[in-house]
Formats: structure tokens, C-alpha cells, sequence
């Protein structure tokens, strides 16, 4: 089956920081995809890379079999490829609502005929898929008052009303509490089930080993390894560069 | 602030409270006709429409300008050349000039696509200074140092010019109110809270950062305009960097992306400019302290804490508002 997104030979430099070298990747449309290593490994990179936000020194990028390298983010994102960012980014002083209906005003969302009168219908429901509402409440609380793994929470909301085939979370648990965590699994657990593509960036290795269909290990922005969490946690590899000796203890 | 209070209306509503300063201020010259009085509201209205013109660019889409005297002070030049060379009568002229606004806004929108923040706002800090150096270079056409003089007055009567100043201020405000609190306006505030976000969302943020210069442009230029034919004359003074941090002053005094904070800033900062007027050398001296109190107490803006319990949207919010009571 072709790969609903596929990056080919990606290379980006950093004056001389080599932060992705020679990277390929295959996504497979519906899969839960997760990018681990260490920090510095170029995961970040390769988000922004695929997402348009940093312009890679060779390589390309294909969604859907279109080379989407040179575009712009904006146009990235109205073809269905939605992300979100590792520190949290809400509209600060912009109520919950309004955050994620700006996604109202994208091009793609703008496009679609289903859209009707009610600006605030999508963006209700997106709310909910996250389990930001209920309670109503939070739907009038500003970016900026929110906590922040309901600000995590409502990211992925603003991403969900573009309706995207492909979501790349980028640590979507980092400073989460357990409660939090919980929701969060169950929630990406739900998108997957929806059909939609999710590639997670994570260091909390035990929720994404639940997760993750298959993981694809970076280091020194080189792919060091790749295959199911248990391949991974077995790779002696991987465990050197990355998990530690009791890798598969993970798996429990 | 209790998420409630955001939906959450004052004593008064916000109608009678509108319609009250509507009647005082069309009311203002039946009690007094006296040309001083006059002509300082007049100078406040301009300063009304030119501080909400610099509040769209930066305090709803945060783009920070030092430079809003550039939109000024350009258009005030085409208001002038266009009257005094082609005859054409300053209602004409004051349009136009917000028009030729538009186009030095929007040339100016091109190095705030790459230059983000502080870096745009140092920079925005001495377009003017090029303009006025351009200004000198020709004295032929633009008069150098001593501008231009001999431009046709709004009106003769006072009265006149402070109706037509009013109704200038009252529709811009207004036109700027809609657009600020329009579905246009809620990605303006998008943009002004995270650029990237915006931009990962789908919005093309370079388009409504164009959007948002051409209109601020337009509204400094019409306030430019009106004043070049209120003096009767033009200097490059209005390239001065006094005037951009005029716009700033208003605004942030009213309070910084409320748009109707600027017309309460006008008057505010006119009142108190007049009045310590006895006090000569001192009275720079007790604005920036009376400032500095205000910047410290009451960061969200004289106007805006007052009115903090009234919200203004048109967008979204009628949408909105419905949703509340449902809950």
C-alpha cells in the first residue's frame, strides 16, 4: 500500500549541527506511528521539516504522493496534515472556544461544503473529542488560564477541527499527571480508532509502548532502528542509545 | 477574572451608555461654541481615529509599530499635493489619502513578514525618519523643512469641522470596532497570541498580516488627511517620532486592543495636555508621571478597566452568548 506520508533523504543542518541526516520514513494511512531517542536526536526537526516550518538542506517530503517540501505551513495544514507543539500553544487571551474555532477560518475548513451556518458547531464537538467539555465551563476560560494538560488537550482540538488524515503529536504527555496521562491515551486511542494517522514524538516510553504500533528510533538524526515496541525494546541498540539496559521492562 | 464575568454586563446597558456620549458629544457646541474648546476636541477626534489605527496593527494583531507617523504623515503629504496641485476638495482628498495609507502599508507589511517582534518594532522606528529624509531631499515638490502651505481648511466654522471631525472618528471607530471583533478580527488575535500556532492551524498569516497593515494604514492616513487640512498646512514634523508614540499613548492610555479605548484615550490625554498647560515646563514632566501611574496601576487602560464588564463582539460572540444561557 503507498504511504499516506513519507519523508525521503532528509537532511537539515544547522550551521554545522547536523540535526537530520539522510532520514526516510514511511507512514502507513490509520497507523500509530511513534518517533523516539534522545533529546537532540532531531525528532523536533523532522516534525517541522514534514510541517513546513523549517525548510530541509535536501530531501523530500511527500503527503499523499504530493511533494509538499517547499509549501508553507498554512498550506500543509489545509491539506490534512495538523500538528501540534511540544510546549503547549494556546491562544492566551483568546477564550477555549474561540481557539479552536480560528481552525473555522482555515482554508480547508472554509472549503468544505458541510460547514453550514453554525461557526461553532465543529469546534464544540472537537472540544468534546478531547474531553475538555464537559464541564461547559472551560469552554469560556482563556488560553492562558487553562491548566496544562487541558491547554495540551485543547492543541489537539484546534488540530481536529481541520479534520486531518495525519496528526503529529509532539509529546503530547510531557508534564502530564497520571489522571491527565489517562485521558490523553484514551484520547489519541480514539483518533487512531477514528482512522486517523498519528505519529507521536514521546519520552514517556510506558504510554507509548501501549500505544504505538510500531516505533522508529532517532539518534544523531540518523533512524537507528525501527519496528514493534517489543523489536524496540529488545534492540540492544536501542537500549545503548536510548532506553537502558532494562529496555524491555518497559513492556510490562 | 471568573470565566462568568466575561459574558457578564454592566449596571447600565451598553446601549444607554453609548447613546449618553453620543448626545453629549453631538451636543458639545450648543453649549459652547468657543473656538478653542473646539478646535482642542477636534485635535482629540484625530487623535482618536490615529491611536485605534495603530491599535488593529498592534494591539489586535501584535504586530508592534513605532513607526505609525510613517501611514500619517504620508498621507497627509498626498492630501496636501493632491488639493493644492489638482484642486480636488479636501473630502475628496482625506478618502484618498487613507488610500495612498493603504499603499505605504502595505509596502511596509513586506519586511514585517520576516522580521518578527521587537526586531519590526525597532525597525518600524525609522520609517518615518526615510520619509522625511526624502521629503528634505526635494524642497521643490514637497516644500522641504517648511512643508506646504495654502491647503483649503475643512470649513471655515468651527462647528463644521468639529461635526465633520466627529462623524470622521465616530465612523472610523465604529468600521474598526466591527472589523476588531469580526471572525477577521478573531484571527487577527490569533495571530497577535501565536504566529505559529496560527499558521499550523491553516490560517495564512502573511495574507492577514497585509490585511491588517492596508487597514491600518487607511484609518492613520484619513486621520493624517483631516489634519493637514484642519492646519492648512504640512512639515515633515509629522514624520516625528512624537507622533507614533501620540498613537501608542492613546491607545494604551484607553487600553491596548479594545479599538474604543482610543477614543476615551483621545480625550484623556487632550484634557490633560490642555489643562497643565499653566504648569509650562512642568507639564511633560506631570504626563509622563501621570502616565507612568496609569501604565503601573492599571495596565489594561484607563477606559477599558472601567468597561471591563462589557464585551463587544460580533463575530462569534452572538454564537456564543447563546451557548451561555443554554449552559
Amino acid at each position: 500500500m503507498e504511504p499516506i506520508l513519507e519523508v525521503r533523504n532528509l537532511s537539515k543542518h544547522f550551521g554545522g549541527i547536523t540535526a537530520v541526516n539522510n532520514f526516510s520514513l514511511q507512514i502507513t494511512e490509520g497507523e500509530i506511528l511513534g518517533l523516539i531517542g534522545p533529546n537532540g536526536a532531531g525528532k523536533t526537526t523532522l516534525f517541522n521539516i514534514i510541517t513546513g516550518f523549517t525548510k530541509p538542506n535536501s530531501g523530500i517530503v511527500l503527503f499523499e504522493g504530493r511533494n509538499i517540501t517547499k509549501l508553507k505551513p498554512h498550506k500543509i495544514a489545509n491539506m490534512g496534515l495538523a500538528r501540534t507543539f511540544q510546549q503547549a500553544r494556546p491562544f492566551k487571551r483568546m477564550l477555549a472556544i474561540e481557539n479552536v474555532a480560528v481552525a473555522n477560518f482555515s482554508g480547508r475548513a472554509l472549503g468544505r461544503k458541510d460547514r453550514g451556518g453554525d461557526v461553532l458547531s465543529k469546534p464544540l464537538e472537537a472540544l468534546r473529542r478531547v474531553n475538555l467539555v464537559p464541564p461547559e465551563d472551560n469552554l469560556f476560560k482563556l488560553g492562558g488560564e487553562m491548566s496544562h494538560g487541558q491547554t495540551k488537550r485543547l492543541d489537539i482540538a484546534r488540530a481536529l477541527v481541520l479534520e486531518p488524515k495525519v496528526l503529529l503529536l509532539d509529546e503530547p504527555f510531557s508534564g502530564l499527571g497520571v489522571i491527565e496521562m489517562t485521558i490523553m491515551s484514551s484520547v489519541i486511542q480514539k483518533l487512531h480508532e477514528e482512522g486517523i494517522t498519528v505519529v507521536i514524538i514521546e519520552h514517556k516510553m510506558r504510554e507509548l509502548m501501549k500505544l504505538a504500533e510500531k516505533l522508529v528510533v532517532m539518534n544523531f538524526g540518523e533512524k537507528i532502528a525501527e519496528g514493534s515496541p517489543r523489536e524496540i525494546a529488545e534492540n540492544a541498540r536501542v537500549c545503548e542509545a536510548y532506553l537502558g539496559k532494562e529496555g524491555s521492562s518497559l513492556l510490562a | 477574572m471568573v470565566a462568568a464575568d466575561k459574558l457578564q454586563e454592566g449596571i447600565f446597558s451598553k446601549r444607554t451608555i453609548v447613546l449618553v456620549l453620543l448626545v453629549l458629544l453631538l451636543g458639545i457646541p450648543v453649549f459652547s461654541r468657543d473656538f478653542y474648546i473646539l478646535q482642542v476636541l477636534v485635535f482629540a477626534n484625530i487623535a482618536a481615529i490615529f491611536g485605534a489605527s495603530w491599535d488593529i496593527l498592534s494591539g489586535v494583531t501584535g504586530i508592534f509599530s513605532f513607526g505609525q507617523a510613517l501611514f500619517f504623515g504620508a498621507a497627509a503629504y498626498m492630501s496636501a499635493a493632491l488639493n493644492l496641485f489638482l484642486g480636488i476638495p479636501p473630502f475628496l482628498t482625506i478618502p484618498l489619502g487613507g488610500v495612498f495609507g493603504v499603499a505605504v502599508g502595505l509596502a511596509v507589511a513586506i519586511p514585517s513578514l520576516r522580521l518578527r517582534g521587537p526586531y519590526f518594532a525597532i525597525t518600524s522606528l525609522i520609517f518615518p525618519g526615510i520619509l522625511a529624509g526624502i521629503i528634505y531631499m526635494y524642497p521643490s515638490i514637497t516644500g522641504g523643512e517648511a512643508g506646504i502651505y495654502g491647503l483649503s481648511p475643512i470649513s471655515t466654522d468651527i462647528v463644521i469641522t468639529y461635526y465633520a471631525s466627529l462623524f470622521l472618528m465616530l465612523a472610523s471607530i465604529f468600521i474598526l470596532l466591527r472589523i476588531a471583533n469580526s471572525n477577521t478580527g478573531l484571527i487577527f488575535r490569533s495571530i497577535r497570541d501565536d504566529e505559529d500556532t496560527a499558521e499550523a492551524t491553516g490560517i495564512n498569516t502573511t495574507k492577514y498580516k497585509f490585511i491588517s497593515f492596508a487597514i491600518s494604514g487607511f484609518f492613520a492616513g484619513i486621520a493624517g488627511g483631516f489634519q493637514a487640512h484642519l492646519l492648512m498646512s504640512i512639515s515633515p514634523f509629522v514624520f516625528n517620532t512624537f507622533y507614533s508614540f501620540q498613537a501608542i499613548l492613546v491607545a494604551s492610555l484607553g487600553g491596548v486592543g479594545t479599538i474604543f479605548g482610543s477614543v476615551g484615550g483621545a480625550y484623556l490625554l487632550s484634557f490633560l495636555n490642555e489643562s497643565l498647560r499653566g504648569f509650562a515646563q512642568f507639564r511633560v514632566l506631570i504626563l509622563a508621571i501621570v502616565m507612568i501611574l496609569v501604565f503601573r496601576y492599571l495596565p489594561e487602560g484607563i477606559i477599558r478597566r472601567i468597561t471591563r464588564h462589557y464585551n463587544i463582539r460580533f463575530g462569534l460572540w452572538s454564537g456564543l452568548k447563546k451557548l451561555r444561557r443554554k449552559n
